[in-house]
């Protein structure tokens, strides 16, 4: 059964690294409408926090071809530009409490 | 119960109409399609304790007429985002309609379709539209619509709804569906999931039962108690081979399935087209870290340009033949049927010139609001948001309240409208708070004419730190705001970046006629009701054969301003100089009156026959003259492109002198009641104090009662504060010990107000918690 891709992108940053939501996207192969709204609600539920905001303005394209040879996801379908520098990380139990 | 309420607040266009939702993602295009739909018939309903709007139009499918109900947009039926998602919440769960439109982004599918799982458990019958096919194409996305119409077994309906592509196949889909509802399938949900549903839907009453089992699986805190047992149960069994929490193993089912169905319906393939290069090469120039803010206050510039210099050429026009039509043309009807003096003056000059402000104003308030839909449609505003947020954010307001404050250098009425674009209403009531402080084009004239009497050497620094000091005390009052009465953070930005769109035309004359709309009629209702009663002031006054016109020294206005005085003595008006106060009494209605009060008050003093304008008038001539204004302010726009505030003609007297709407007189007049400190400490009330009536009208709608008359107290306080702090320090050494005082004294006050703000916040936020818990 597929796993649900909510959950994936929760799995993918409670790895520790934080990361874009282009990142996510690219990493899991999932279009990135869908990623910025399952970073929506892992927000609304307090378990992942902006990390630092940084402007990446070129999201997909040139540069992300050299990078993965124009395999990935992000090129092969080009990617809307969401929630461009964002970064995302996951908080621990700890700090929710 | 909550049914009834909501029936009973929602006002049906008209008995017996069958009515359609539109419905959808923000940005996915639903205002266009409501706009195809609907043309010009729109009308705009206001929903009760909400500041933002819902649409209703009549559409016609063939001979049939439709209700056609435009939402604000939605991510979710079951939470998130502000007041305007809450209110589409509340109208899709609550209300009845005969169909639901989903109108769908085609080239964020996968997004769109977790409202879809959504509105598929609603069960009720619903109609698809899968907008900006051309975007998704250019994506290299193909979509299946057929294949997403067998899936749902609801219609589907492609579409590029700004170039009107696909709209007679929606009308006739629309004709079908509401001839023949069917009720979409039911995703095929895990086994344990459905069960779950099923069973907790049984013992829930209502046609909404199994939605209502969704929510409370999902948000428990939404379960009524008699419920909460058969929820428990519900739940147990849902988590027996889950680890995972209720309020994720739902959604992400939800997730699931929009990610298979998307996979099922989209044909992938291609390269990026035009419009995606396009939108790469442009933001690569508009987000860049340094260049993203000039750019953004050079768009902002050019919005300035346009709006106001553009504007100037018909505002002659629109207020010269408003007022021969409505103040002198009227005035003579009035005079001719034998009505009383005082009559004639209070309602061709009362309501007849409140009249002639609103409509002076509107083609500075058109073009800027066509302008602001265009930037909206076009894909930049979203990106201009991006790149303020951090800076913005410092004083806990979101990035896209800078674009209602520089809209407000030109006028506040749109400023405060223009912060309908911020989707939290704590970052928007903060917002719409500051633009009182922002200075207006009517506080030019005012500026002009005391800087050329009194700072003509550095006239250009005064209206300057005038303009500064305006923007300081807007970014004060949100950061106070913000710490007290209206604590909490600005919310994150979590954007979507739109590809760049050449708006089409209809769309943006629409958008722009339907602010203007709310403007003319809303606005135009009190600034005619305020203009009456301060029109009548100085024109009449009691007299021994009762109320009569009067001259201007014996007249209502004088009494009350003499009255008034004292209060402003601290800030350095003496008793003779009534006609301040006078001034600034008038100005309430409009800031350009208080020039034109002064200039007609020095004027009346010189005496002259009240009731001439309308015993002589030349309609012909009033609108000859009128029309030739247009031409005249064409040539000077070109000149004043470079210069839209107009400081250069502060280095000519004859320009300035013009340019501030005085006569020489009134600023010989000026010259002899005020000193350079006096005239700029009454330069700063004017700047700050009470926003004229259509801003407080436009308070009044967006914010409502409660802080449009905060707004006005504050306004006036600060006003008073500040002006007065100015006077007494800069004449310190005459009375030290008064100026000690007043400064203690102000700063009690500013204590208190502090205080009370925060204790007012404190409640706040405790009535939240109260609310949450119960």
């Amino acid at each position: 059964m597929m796993e649900s891709p909510l959950f994936r992108i929760r799995d993918l940053l409670r790895d520790g690294e934080s990361l874009s939501a282009t990142e996510i996207a690219q990493r899991l192969d999932l279009p990135q409408d869908l990623v910025d709204a399952g970073l929506q609600h892992w927000q609304r539920r307090g378990l992942i926090a902006r990390v630092q905001t940084l402007v990446q303005a070129q999201v997909s394209g040139s540069s992300c071809q050299s990078a993965c040879a124009g395999a990935c996801a992000a090129c092969v379908r080009p990617q809307p530009l969401a929630s461009v520098g964002t970064r995302y990380r996951w908080r621990a139990k700890a700090a929710i409490a | 119960m909550a049914k009834h309420c909501h029936a009973a607040a929602g006002t049906r266009l008209a008995e017996g109409l069958p009515r359609i939702a539109l419905v959808g993602n923000p940005n996915c295009g639903k205002t266009t399609v409501y706009n195809l739909l609907t043309g010009t018939h729109q009308t705009v309903g206001n929903w009760p304790g909400v500041t933002v709007e819902r649409r209703s139009g009549s559409a016609r499918l063939g001979n049939e007429k439709i209700e056609v109900i435009d939402l604000p947009g939605i991510y979710s039926l079951l939470g998130g985002g502000g007041e305007d998602q809450a209110v589409a919440r509340r109208f899709l769960r609550d209300e009845e309609v005969e169909l639901i439109v989903q109108v769908l982004d085609a080239s964020t599918l996968e997004r769109q379709l977790l409202l879809t799982a959504e509105l598929v458990e609603l069960q009720r019958p619903l109609l698809l539209i899968l907008n900006m096919v051309d975007e998704a194409e250019d994506r290299g996305l193909r979509v299946d619509a057929q294949a997403l119409s067998l899936q749902l077994g609801v219609p589907v309906v492609p579409m590029v709804a700004r170039k009107g592509k696909g709209l007679r196949e929606l009308r006739m889909a629309l004709r079908s569906a509401l001839r023949s509802p069917s009720l979409p399938q039911r995703p095929a949900w895990p086994a344990d999931l459905e069960a779950a549903l099923h069973d907790f839907a049984a013992q829930i009453d209502g046609a909404r039962g199994r939605f209502l089992a969704w929510q409370y699986l999902e948000l428990p805190e939404s379960t009524p108690q008699a419920l909460l047992a058969a929820r428990a149960s519900a739940a147990q069994h849902l988590q027996a081979d889950s680890a995972e929490d209720l309020a994720d193993l739902l959604p992400a089912a939800r997730f699931t399935w929009a990610a298979r169905l998307a996979a099922q319906v989209i044909v992938s393939g291609g390269k990026a087209g035009w419009r995606q290069r396009l939108t790469r090469h442009l933001d690569r120039w508009i987000l860049h870290d340094w260049l993203g803010v000039p750019i953004f206050l050079a768009v902002l510039y050019l919005v300035f340009v346009v709006s106001f210099s553009g504007g100037n050429v018909f505002l002659d026009f629109f207020d010269q033949a408003s007022a021969a039509l409505l103040m002198h043309g009227f005035g003579h009807l009035l005079l001719l049927s034998g009505a009383p003096d005082w009559v004639v003056s209070s309602l061709a000059g009362g309501i007849g010139g409140g009249l002639n402000l609103v409509i002076s104003f509107i083609p500075p308030i058109g073009l800027t609001f066509l302008f602001l839909a265009f930037l909206e449609d076009s894909g930049y505003m979203a990106r201009a948001a991006y790149v303020m947020d951090r800076l913005m954010r410092r004083v806990g307001l979101p990035g896209n309240a800078l674009v209602p404050m520089v809209i407000g250098f030109g006028c506040n009425v749109p400023a405060i409208m223009g912060a309908r674009i911020i989707d939290d209403p704590r970052g928007r009531v903060l917002t719409v708070l500051m633009q009182p402080f922002m200075s207006c084009s009517a506080r030019l004239t005012i500026y002009m004419a005391f800087a050329v009497v009194f700072f003509r050497g550095n006239g250009g620094q005064v209206v300057f730190l005038l303009y500064l000091t305006g923007i300081v005390m807007a970014l004060f009052t949100a950061w106070l705001l913000g710490k007290t009465a209206l604590r909490g953070e600005a919310r994150p930005f979590v954007m979507e970046l739109p590809p760049y769109r050449l708006p089409s035309l209809r769309s943006v004359v629409l958008q722009a006629w339907q602010r203007l709309r709310i403007f003319i009629l809303r606005v135009g209702k009190v600034i005619a009701a305020i203009g009456f009663i301060l029109f009548l002031l100085p024109g009449i006054g009691w007299t021994s054969h009762g109320l009569r016109a009067t001259d201007i020294d014996h007249s209502l206005l004088a009494q009350g301003s003499e009255a008034l005085v004292p209060v402003f003595a601290p800030m350095g008006i003496e008793r003779d100089n009534w006609p301040a106060v006078a001034g600034l009494v008038a100005g309430a209605a409009a800031k350009e009156v208080v020039i034109g009060t002064l200039n007609g008050i020095y004027q009346r003093q010189a005496g002259g026959d009240l009731m001439a304008e309308y015993r002589q008038v030349d309609l012909l001539q009033g609108l000859r003259d009128a029309l030739a204004t247009i031409p005249e302010n064409a040539g000077k726009l070109f000149s004043s492109l470079g210069d839209p505030l107009g400081l250069g003609d502060l280095a000519n007297r004859d320009a300035s002198i013009a340019a501030s709407g005085a006569s020489s007189e009134t600023l010989g007049s000026l010259a002899q009641s005020f000193t350079p400190l006096t005239a700029l400490a009454y330069l700063l009330f004017v700047l700050l104090y009470v926003p004229c009536a259509s801003t407080m009208g436009a308070l009044r709608r967006e914010v409502g009662w409660g802080w449009m008359l905060f707004s006005i107290g504050y306004g006036i306080g600060m006003a008073w504060a500040v002006a007065t702090l100015v006077y007494q320090w800069g004449t310190y050494a005459a009375h030290p010990q008064a100026t000690w005082l007043w400064t203690a004294g102000i700063a009690v006050a500013l204590g208190i107000l502090l205080l009370a703000l925060r204790r007012q916040g404190r409640h706040q936020q405790n009535q939240l918690r109260f609310q949450e818990q119960g």
